[in-house]
């Protein structure tokens, strides 16, 4: 019966280094690929969600303006016409209004939030209520473009 | 004789191949501890945000914001609340900014994670008061 002898030669243990460490490298390359591409993903997925509570922040604050204006104008005015009439005088910048309703717009790179509030009747506490409310996405087309 | 030269190249071999061998594991166990790290972070960072939104939807809508954050399982912490998850932790602090004709309240809700500060969300409302003409 012949016994086959296994001989290891020299170099082989060096080969089989050689393969073993860049099988390793690959999977670790892959690994942290994948684990960096996961937490940008989340990374800008949270930054873009903590920018938008920042801009519904921002509509409270300009909600907080409108309603020191109203304040202000209610003391004066003795009909409800004069009270509108005096507030489109006095509104904050970049607000409009239209019968009793007040819009403004707050933009974030490529969304807007469209606000819009109704100014309540005279001497009554809320002064104003919130009509609309809405964040709009302007997509551009070429981001559905694989 | 030849096979005693032999026998001690391929020690010599061995060892030069174990020593590299040691070097690479060295290198590669901290390249997939940083990748493990990352994952961790980037689950918690994923988990945590959807939790903080919920958070802060209900602290809008509360009436009693302190007894909601109780009923969400929130415990005191020095001046703000703490929420302890698996992977993250929760936390709220209060800021209240008193306005011309109103209150501005607003929670700021951070994510802490890995032992690494992940985000801060704000849940701000605005509260009208009652102003003497």
């Amino acid at each position: 019966m012949n016994k086959r002898k296994v001989a290891l030669g020299p170099g082989a243990a060096s080969l089989i280094l050689i393969v073993v460490i860049l099988s390793l490298c690959m999977l670790a390359m892959l690994t942290t690929i994948g684990s960096r591409n996961d937490y940008s993903l989340a990374s800008r997925s949270a930054e873009m969600i903590t920018r938008v509570y920042d801009l519904q922040g921002q509509t409270e604050r300009k909600m907080a303006e409108l309603d020191a204006v109203l304040v202000k104008c209610q003391k004066d005015a003795g009909s409800m016409e004069a009270y509108l009439e005096q507030v489109g005088k006095n509104l904050p910048e970049g607000m409009e209004i239209n019968g009793d309703l007040v819009s403004w717009t707050e933009p974030l790179d490529n969304r807007t939030m469209n606000c819009e509030v109704r100014i309540l009747e005279m001497g009554k506490l809320p002064r104003a209520e919130w009509v609309n409310y809405r964040l709009k996405v302007d997509e551009p087309e070429d981001d559905w473009e694989w | 004789m030849r096979d005693g030269h032999r026998g001690n190249a391929l020690l010599v071999e061995l060892m030069f191949v174990i020593f590299f061998f040691m070097l690479g594991a060295m290198t590669l166990t901290q390249l997939f501890g940083d990748a493990k790290h990352k994952s961790l972070q980037a689950k918690a960072t994923n988990v945590s945000v959807m939790e903080a939104e919920n958070v802060a939807d209900d602290l809008y809508a509360a009436e009693d914001p302190e007894a909601k954050l109780q009923e969400l399982g929130f415990e005191r912490n020095g001046e703000g609340w703490m929420l302890n998850k698996d992977g993250y932790t929760l936390t709220v602090v209060r800021k209240d900014e008193d306005t011309e004709a109103g209150t501005l309240r607003t929670f700021v809700i951070s994510s802490y994670g890995d032992g690494k500060d992940l985000f801060s969300l704000p849940s701000t409302r605005y509260y009208p008061k009652e102003v003497s003409p």
